[in-house]
């Protein structure tokens, strides 16, 4: 009896080992028929907007609509896209008194009707407020266009822009708006030296692929009064220029040099610059600009050169992810003898794609007109 | 010997579960009438949208996969030589300049299909899921044996 229970109790384990392979071998099979089953399951679907990368962000859908903070809202496959950013800032400047403002909103608006063709406008909606703490709240709200243009590619060595664009001298000008940037403030030498940020005319650009590095190239022309809907008394009325740049395919490093002759009723000034950027290792982010400008237009008259790094801080400590130091040292001479030495350090933190944060002090060795020196604080949403 | 059988299953399990990537190997594909082979560099390029048109001057379209997924890492490390933090940085400059990043599909049968459809496509899968609808551009190398890529310096 003995011995039939412990051959039964024999069997009954015999039995489970049995049962535990098969139940295990049944699970690893629904898992693997499982995943094939989902694979081949789907139909030929389009490709959507790249989702969030950032933790705990969201795509919000309304039908065709789709929204992506960072991304705009895409109205389906339409190719439009409509998006945008704002900064609000703090400002204790040294001979000011402290103020807050908000910078923006800037609209960003894209329609890719087709492959080759595009538009763009960037509206920037101006100064929302600006509060002085025991002082009135002031508003200077007046719509902008920043850029408006048509593009047309017949390649990637061939495209024409015609509108009102970024004026394409120097690294920094392409993109200059300051969610974009590592510092909160632009160089004195980009800010006050190169006059406008932006002409009406038109360009040629497009780019080469020499092995294992890219040469870019833009030539531009302002032929008719600047596009703006109020009229600014500093517009350039005619400019003419070139920029070419040559680097490492991914970017890793580049070199650039631009030309701008640029005129104001009748009068030319002359531009000449050279930029490069580097990054060092996986980490260190180097960028450069030199810029001589000479001519016969009042107060365009200078020389300039800065170096700006970015570091991020995230070897030192996990709480400091996506945390950067950045500094700037800047030489800016208006004119023989008046120069200055200018230094920007500060910090810049990027805790989501959607949302940087800038503090940043600005130094400088003689008081000059166009340096503010003090604290500025920014916290710029892309939307 | 009894306790053998729940580890091994369980070990079973998890490559299993484990089994979208592993050490395969990722192939960047493209529809079979383009004849022209692509190097890492001009996969890069594409994937940032550095280099927009064909040869021909069809506009290219780049798929990617979804950004939380396994193959997309394997791919953004093998091809970039960004870090993911100094990508987002990127994409946030080209947001202002008005391109957006690739759009994404969320399976290598979702990308396949597309890109066996549209001829203007490019996208990236496994190895093991290639067939006849689509062509090799280039086979990445496994990712294990692939130290990330490093620019070369002037």
């Amino acid at each position: 009896m003995a011995n039939r229970k412990s051959a039964r109790a024999m069997d009954g384990r015999t039995s489970l080992r049995g049962l535990q392979r098969a139940l295990l071998l049944a699970l690893c099979a629904i898992v693997s028929a499982s995943n094939a089953l989902a694979q081949g399951a789907a139909s030929v679907e389009e490709p959507q907007p790249e989702p969030p990368t950032s933790a705990g962000d969201a795509t919000y859908s309304l039908g065709a609509i789709d929204y992506r903070p960072a991304r705009g809202i895409r109205f389906g496959d339409s190719g439009l896209t409509i998006g945008g950013f704002a900064t609000f800032e703090f400002a204790a400047l040294e001979d000011a008194a402290d103020q807050f403002a908000l910078d923006g909103p800037n609209f960003l608006m894209l329609y890719e009707p087709i492959d080759k063709l595009r538009f763009f406008a960037e509206v920037e909606v101006g100064d929302l407020f600006t509060w002085v703490p025991g002082d009135t709240v002031e508003s200077d709200a007046t719509a902008t266009f920043e850029r408006l243009y048509a593009e047309y590619s017949v390649s990637d060595a061939l495209s024409f822009r015609f509108g009102k664009f970024q004026t394409p001298v120097g690294h920094w000008n392409l993109a200059p708006a300051e969610p974009f940037v590592w510092t909160p403030t632009q160089p004195v030498t980009l800010e006050s030296g190169l006059g406008e940020e932006s002409l009406t005319g038109a360009t040629i650009f497009g780019s080469f692929y020499p092995k294992k590095r890219v040469v870019n190239y833009w030539v531009f022309g302002q032929f008719t009064d600047s596009f703006d809907l109020e009229s600014d008394e500093d517009s350039q009325d005619r400019a003419v220029g070139g920029r070419i740049e040559y680097g490492e395919a991914q970017g890793a490093w580049l070199v650039g040099s631009s030309l701008l002759a640029s005129a104001k009723r009748g009068r030319w000034s002359t531009l000449v610059g050279v930029d490069a950027k580097l990054r060092v290792g996986e980490r260190l982010e180097l960028s450069s600009e030199l810029a001589v400008s000479s001519g016969d237009i009042p107060g365009r008259d200078f020389l300039g050169v800065f170096l700006e790094a970015a570091y991020p801080l995230d070897a030192l400590s996990p709480v400091l992810a996506k945390v950067y130091a950045v500094g700037r040292i800047e030489h800016f001479d208006p004119s023989p003898g008046t120069g200055a030495q200018i230094a920007d350090v500060g910090f810049t933190w990027l805790p989501k794609e959607w949302l940087v944060l800038k503090a940043s002090y600005r130094f400088s060795t003689h008081d000059v007109p166009q340096v503010e020196r003090g604290l500025l604080l920014t916290m710029s949403v892309l939307f | 010997m009894r306790a053998r059988w729940p580890a091994l299953g369980l070990l079973a399990l998890g490559v299993a579960l484990a089994a979208p990537l592993g050490a395969e190997e990722l192939v960047v594909i493209v529809h079979p009438e383009r004849v022209a082979s692509l190097s890492l560099d001009q996969i890069a390029q594409i994937y940032l949208k550095q280099r927009r048109y064909w040869p021909g001057g069809e506009g290219i379209q780049p798929v990617n996969r979804e950004s939380e997924s396994r193959e997309r890492e394997a791919f953004a490390d093998l091809v970039f030589s960004d870090t993911p933090q100094q990508l987002m940085v990127y994409w946030n400059r080209q947001y202002f300049l008005g391109v957006l990043p690739p759009a994404t599909l969320a399976s290598d049968r979702a990308v396949k299909a597309y890109v066996a459809r549209e001829k203007r496509a490019i996208g990236y899968i496994r190895a093991s899921a290639v067939d006849d609808s689509v062509r090799v551009a280039l086979s990445l190398p496994e990712r294990a044996a692939a130290p990330r890529r490093r620019p070369e310096r002037p």
